[in-house]
């Protein structure tokens, strides 16, 4: 990783040289690294076995009474010396020899009086197995690492918060004045470089590399990649034509402010918290129940990027939203709404009531993950072993959460939906429901009553020669004399939400296994940030007290990480390229003083998102071209000190709903519900899992997703996957996408329809060719891109035997238009 | 794979003539598939790469049966069982004996019931392993667990891991395909590539008109299309101005080749008019069928044979009456074994006599086992049993004619020699010659892999 620059004081020409060669080098050497699948195995594979097999088996089964705090028979197993010195038996091991080796002989309970772990089950084979291999091999111990135990990142907590980058309070880094960028660089070309802070960040540390960025991009170059960028639509011609006329000095700002403005915005960056937060419109149980109500949550998204409500306030309503004060009934249901973050982990199973600490795992990978850049998951079976984050750490979030309840969508073994959220209250749903829920009440338990009677012929428990496909057929029979009474219940409001349980903390779970109980952990936060508790007499789940720890400005990860994801989206990387990961694991920042900066911006700012991309978009580096400067790329070939913008590939997002605009086929209206069936009235199994498809010329944003079987569409062109986490996208060529544009129906279709418009819009075909490059590809053609234009439509002409013009004139166009919108040109922005 | 050379070449040859290739990639797409295996191409995630050490198997036919294969009454017989047939075992399980008659097979005499006497007559070629364990006993967790290493989280797949690994030869085809006529438990999990890159994702393939989709071409006639490639040919062409720094934009160009060849290769996978009767007799595939899973078994080989690394056959969907988990009738086997028997036996054959056993490792394997006891006497059926069952390895480097692990004399427990679904999973990952503690992907701050922490190579069904 590249070291954060020096701010002043440039070295001198000869060390430069040197020093950007070896960079250069480096860089080579990251990028050869990084595409081998494997790595090389350089003599530490034997370390990386003790790492994998062994540590963790000692951590967990012996150090704790043989290791720095207890030595049990004087003897401690947490270090390599120690093991040979022994205790009262003697040498704990013999390297080379797991036979004789006293280690192996008691967990093989092979001595007469001993057998370790004590009273515990015995270590599985495997285990058992790695440890003489380990033995065996020389028992090979890390050399920078006497002894293990005192010091997994969790025992150097102290140490790792004070020295870790991310968890350093967030600073107030002055950027650089332009005169002594001139200075340092020694020429007077810095001041055209720079628009605004940002840049003189992003300057200084190309200067201290001795690069200087590239050009600016044309405004016809930008104009499409700000609309793509903020909208995930491209402009039309009308709109390009308009920018490009506009010659006053702030007409590129004022393009900005207009279409944050506008309400495509929120279906775009909505769509990329939605990615983040791994949004389905199903549970992922086994069955994958739909769940009809999560779509109010993503409305919710969309919205409140389109208000730009603060991001502090986000946070406390995703997390807490049920919690907060409201002004009106709207406001209190929007809330509420907010809590579907919570509500949509992931199930799994058949009963995934009954596997509550499998989806509770869900809210706090996510929530880790999504707001604090840190991956907890991790810590529900041991303490961290890379982030300071203990097993303590993750029960004291663990309750909170295990305090709320989570609806329930439906399962195999559960179907019948519960602890959903009534706008009207739980109180006046009850009454309202009461007789509805009366009348269906017999015929819920007439339908479990057959059910289980054919599962107990499936378990044999009756006479298994009666036939199963009886016993099913009458319980369909049952299902249909039950749907009338589940159809007329009255439609209240309802929502997949979070409410308020009974208030307790929880067990850490020894090796993530609930039954397993250890110490009682009080409710409470991260010991790295703090580690606040709650109050002794505390009313609540303490959801809201979280909310508030995470949304702290003093909180040195939450604003680091939203910053980051901003600069991600509008640049297609991070300045920390793992967008979700701040911790020990993570890549550092390449520019660690301009993410300070935007965070402390961000904050000031009174965490406006709109304000972020503002600040942004109108530094010159955002405005950079894509083009490759050869002296740079020799140093910098990945464009970490961002001297170029990064050409990307459209999202599959991106690519429908421009396919749909240059047809004119796209609805712009917001989705609403999917047209599930009646929310009470269907019984999904692993056998008969649900499986939906539910066209709509709508943005892509409104695509139903599920969790189980994903949209074939979306999943060719690296859509989102709804399962987890989902914070950097990849964008994958492969040879299904291009047969995809070359024989697809839905190319073949929009293609036609596109055509259509073509010959509609426009006379004669260099004013038709015309409008295709500037619809398609948002620019005018040249003569003799007009000319092969015409060639290839009189090719296609003669080829097509249709005696009916009008016909011809479609296909041919058609067949234009195919490759038009195959090219590169459209689907990639500069 | 020295089967489609030729026309590949001849193919390329041509694409090149028509405009279609960039020049520069057309010596890169005729240079000798050694040259490309020594080489990484980040721009080619598929080109083929170099195992940890020599392989004994080149490629990997899996055959999954879904709904989960009663071990005791297939390839693990009890006569305890019969024996004991519906007496009182405790207070809510009677033993249940098997209704087939088990026999000796081959040179080995391993006893296979009279269920699969065609796989029965290959046994001497069959490694079996009868102490199987899943790591979950549901049909979701067992699947994805015995595909993917995890019984609860999306993963990716072993053909995934095998693509991402090793690559593929030939670039007409997926490195990884399913045939699955009807959807597995947990649907495309099972083919998922999750984390890894989507190219290693399998391709499923669906019997029927349009195997792979979009494969067929679209326009009028192929003259047509070749028109417009050779216009999207110049879009791309004048795009790529000034941005050849970009590998991206070339990776993509060439993906429009590749497709073009695949279009091209696919309808000849699954046109079998130059297979032989005696060769279909083999497979018992009767003419005209294009959906048995004789089919499934005869177009994977193929498959296997025109280099994709890694075939998966999935036997049966998640609707009861069409796979293996029979709660309430046994009887049904009689008609699942009947559709898979031959076919897989014959599979086995013409592998051999084409010299390509030698290379290609076949895996047959199922969710979890079917329980020895009932709850009833006279019970129909069998519920799921996941700590013990069976599978089997054939071909490339494995020892035929072996058992390796045993069951208790009730077929309930292990009784030696555990073998897990992490080191069933290690045991092929070592035939092609990859470590599998050593094929790591980084995601989300970890090194991946497929076995997690698990896994040991069970090199006692290895020659």
């Amino acid at each position: 990783m590249l070291s954060p620059a020096p701010q002043s004081c440039l070295p001198t020409r000869a060390t430069h040289v040197r020093s950007s060669m070896v960079r250069a080098i480096g860089l080579l050497l990251l990028v050869l690294l990084s595409v081998l699948p494997w790595r090389s195995a350089v003599g530490d594979e034997r370390v990386e076995f003790f790492e994998r097999n062994v540590r963790p088996q000692l951590l967990a089964n012996c150090t704790h009474c043989h290791g720095a705090e207890q030595q049990e028979s004087g003897l401690r197993l947490d270090s390599r010396e120690a093991m040979l010195a022994g205790g009262d038996r003697g040498p704990a091991i013999v390297p080379g020899d797991p036979e004789a080796s006293l280690l192996l002989r008691v967990v093989r309970h092979a001595e007469e009086d001993l057998e370790m772990p004590p009273e515990e089950e015995p270590l599985a084979a495997e285990a058992i197995a790695q440890l003489a291999k380990w033995i065996a091999e020389g028992a090979i111990w890390p050399e920078h690492e006497a002894t293990i135990g005192a010091d997994t990142p969790v025992d150097r907590l102290e140490e790792l918060r004070d020295s870790h980058w991310a968890f350093q309070p967030v600073g107030s880094p002055i950027p650089l004045e332009v005169g002594a960028l001139v200075a340092d660089r020694g020429d007077e070309g810095c001041e055209d470089d720079i628009d605004n802070d940002i840049d003189r960040f992003v300057v200084a540390r190309l200067a201290a590399a001795g690069l200087k960025p590239g050009r600016r991009a044309s405004r016809r170059t930008l104009v499409r990649r700000v609309y793509f960028d903020l909208l995930g639509l491209p402009p039309t011609p009308e709109e390009i034509d308009a920018f490009l006329a506009d010659e006053s000095d702030d007409a590129y700002p004022r393009l900005i402010d207009r279409l944050l403005a506008r309400p495509e915005y929120g279906e775009r960056w909505g769509r990329h918290w939605l990615d983040v937060v791994r949004y389905a419109d199903t549970a992922g149980d086994a069955s994958d129940y739909p769940v009809p109500e999560a779509y109010k949550y993503r409305n919710y998204v969309i919205d409140a990027f389109n208000a730009d409500l603060p991001y502090d306030e986000f946070i406390r309503q995703q997390l807490a939203g049920d919690l907060l004060p409201a002004e009106n009934d709207d406001e209190r249901w929007n809330q509420v709404i907010a809590t579907g973050y919570i509500a949509i982990s992931r199930r799994i199973g058949v009963d995934p009531v009954g596997l509550r600490h499998v989806t509770i795992e869900s809210t706090l990978d996510n929530l880790g993950k999504t707001f604090l850049g840190l991956t907890l998951g991790c810590a529900r079976c041991h303490n961290h072993k890379f982030d300071p984050v203990s097993t303590a750490d993750y029960y004291a979030l663990y309750g909170i959460f295990d305090s709320s309840v989570y609806p329930h969508a439906g399962s195999e073994h559960a179907p019948y939906r519960r602890d959903f959220v009534y706008r009207v209250g739980k109180q006046q749903a009850d009454e309202i429901l009461r007789p509805y829920r009366e009348r269906l009440a017999p015929w819920d338990k007439k339908e479990r009553a057959k059910f289980n009677e054919y599962q107990a012929l499936q378990g044999m428990k009756t006479d298994p020669k009666r036939k199963r496909s009886d016993v099913w057929a009458e319980l369909e029979e049952i299902r249909e004399q039950r749907r009338p009474y589940a159809e007329a219940f009255p439609d209240l409001e309802i929502a997949y939400a979070i409410a308020e349980g009974r208030p307790h903390d929880v067990h850490v779970q020894k090796a993530g296994e609930p039954k397993k109980q250890g110490e009682l952990v009080r409710r409470g936060f991260l010991t790295v940030l703090g580690g606040a508790s709650l109050p002794e007499g505390h009313q609540g789940s303490g959801r809201l007290e979280l909310a508030n720890w995470i949304a702290d400005p003093e909180n040195p990860l939450t604003v680091r990480v939203m910053a980051n994801r901003v600069w991600h989206y509008h640049f297609g990387r991070g300045l920390v390229k793992s967008t979700s990961d701040f911790g020990m694991r993570g890549t550092p920042p390449t520019h660690p003083e301009l993410l300070d900066y935007l965070s402390r911006y961000f904050i000031d700012n009174d965490w406006s998102v709109k304000a972020l991309h503002r600040l942004i978009m109108n530094s010159r580096t955002y405005q950079l071209d894509s083009r490759d400067v050869a002296a740079n790329s020799a140093v910098d070939p990945n464009n970490d000190l961002i001297w170029r913008a990064n050409r990307q590939r459209l999202s599959a997002e991106q690519l429908r709903d421009s396919l749909l605009m240059f047809g004119d086929e796209l609805d712009r209206t917001p989705g609403g519900r999917h047209p599930f069936p009646h929310r009470l009235t269907y019984f999904y199994r692993q056998h008969e899992p649900f499986v939906g498809n539910f066209p709509t010329r709508r943005r892509s944003v409104y695509l139903m997703q599920q969790r189980i079987q994903k949209n074939v569409f979306l999943d060719l062109f690296d859509g989102p996957d709804g399962n987890v986490e989902f914070a950097e996208r990849k964008a994958s060529t492969t040879t299904l996408q291009a047969l995809f544009f070359m024989n697809s129906p839905f190319i073949h279709e929009r293609a036609r329809v596109i055509a259509r418009r073509a010959l509609d819009q426009a006379d004669g075909t260099s004013a038709r060719v015309r409008w295709a490059y500037e619809t398609v590809f948002n620019r005018p053609p040249d003569d003799a891109e007009v000319a092969r234009a015409e060639e290839f439509l009189a090719s296609v002409a003669g080829q097509l035997d249709d005696s009916d013009k009008g016909r011809r004139e479609s296909e041919m166009w058609a067949a234009y238009v195919r490759g038009m919108i195959s090219s590169n040109e459209f689907l990639f922005i500069d | 794979m020295s089967v489609l050379h030729p026309n590949r070449r001849q193919m390329i040859r041509s694409l090149a003539a028509g405009g279609l290739i960039l020049p520069g990639l057309l010596s890169e797409m005729l240079a000798p598939e050694q040259a490309l295996a020594e080489s990484v191409d980040a721009a080619d995630p598929l080109a083929p790469r170099p195992s940890h050490f020599p392989a004994k198997a080149k490629r990997v036919i899996f055959l999954f049966m879904t709904g989960g294969v009663s071990h005791v009454d297939t390839f693990d017989p009890k006569p305890y069982l019969t024996e004991h047939h519906d007496e009182r075992r405790n207070k809510h399980a009677y033993y249940k004996g098997s209704d087939w008659e088990f026999r000796p097979y081959g040179e080995s005499g391993i006893e296979v019931s009279d269920l699969f006497p065609h796989i029965g007559s290959v046994i001497d070629d069959i490694a079996l392993v009868r102490s199987m364990k899943n790591i979950n006993g549901d049909h979701f967790g067992a699947t994805i667990g015995i595909h993917t290493g995890s019984a609860t989280f999306n993963r990716p797949s072993i053909g995934s891991w095998v693509s991402y690994g090793l690559g593929t030869y030939n670039q007409n085809l997926p490195a990884f395909m399913v045939i699955s006529p009807g959807l597995p438990y947990a649907g495309g999990q099972v083919w998922g590539s999750d984390f890894l890159p989507v190219v290693h994702q399998g391709t499923r393939i669906v019997p029927g008109a349009e195997p792979i989709a979009n494969m067929h071409r679209r326009t009028r006639s192929g003259e047509l299309q070749r028109t417009e490639l050779d216009m999207l040919e110049y879009f791309n062409r004048q795009h790529l101005v000034g941005r050849e720094a970009d590998t991206n934009l070339a990776a993509r160009i060439k993906s429009f080749e590749t497709a073009f060849g695949m279009q091209a290769a696919a309808p000849e996978v699954f046109d079998l008019s130059d297979e032989s009767s005696a060769t279909l007799e083999l497979y018992g595939l009767e003419e005209g069928d294009t959906s048995s899973f004789a089919w499934q078994c005869l177009v994977g080989r193929r498959l296997a044979e025109r280099g994709v690394r890694f075939v998966e056959l999935i036997d049966g969907d998640t609707s009861v009456d069409k796979n293996w988990d029979s709660h309430a009738h046994m009887s049904d086997y009689n008609q699942l074994a009947k559709n898979v028997d031959r076919p897989i036996a014959g599979l086995i054959k013409d592998l051999k006599q084409r010299g390509m056993l030698d290379d290609t490792l076949v895996v047959w394997t199922t969710e979890f086992g079917r329980g020895p006891f009932a709850s009833a006497p006279g019970a129909g059926g069998r519920g799921h049993h996941a700590q013990v069952y069976c599978s089997w390895l054939a071909g490339a480097g494995i020892q035929g004619g072996t058992v390796y692990g045993s069951s208790d004399e009730l077929g309930d427990l292990v009784a030696e020699n555990a073998v897990s679904v992490h080191d069933f999973q290690a045991t092929i990952l070592h035939q092609l010659g990859i470590d599998h503690e050593r094929l790591t992907y980084r995601h989300a701050g970890r090194d991946y892999r497929l076995t997690d922490v698990h896994g040991r190579v069970v090199r006692e069904l290895l020659a």
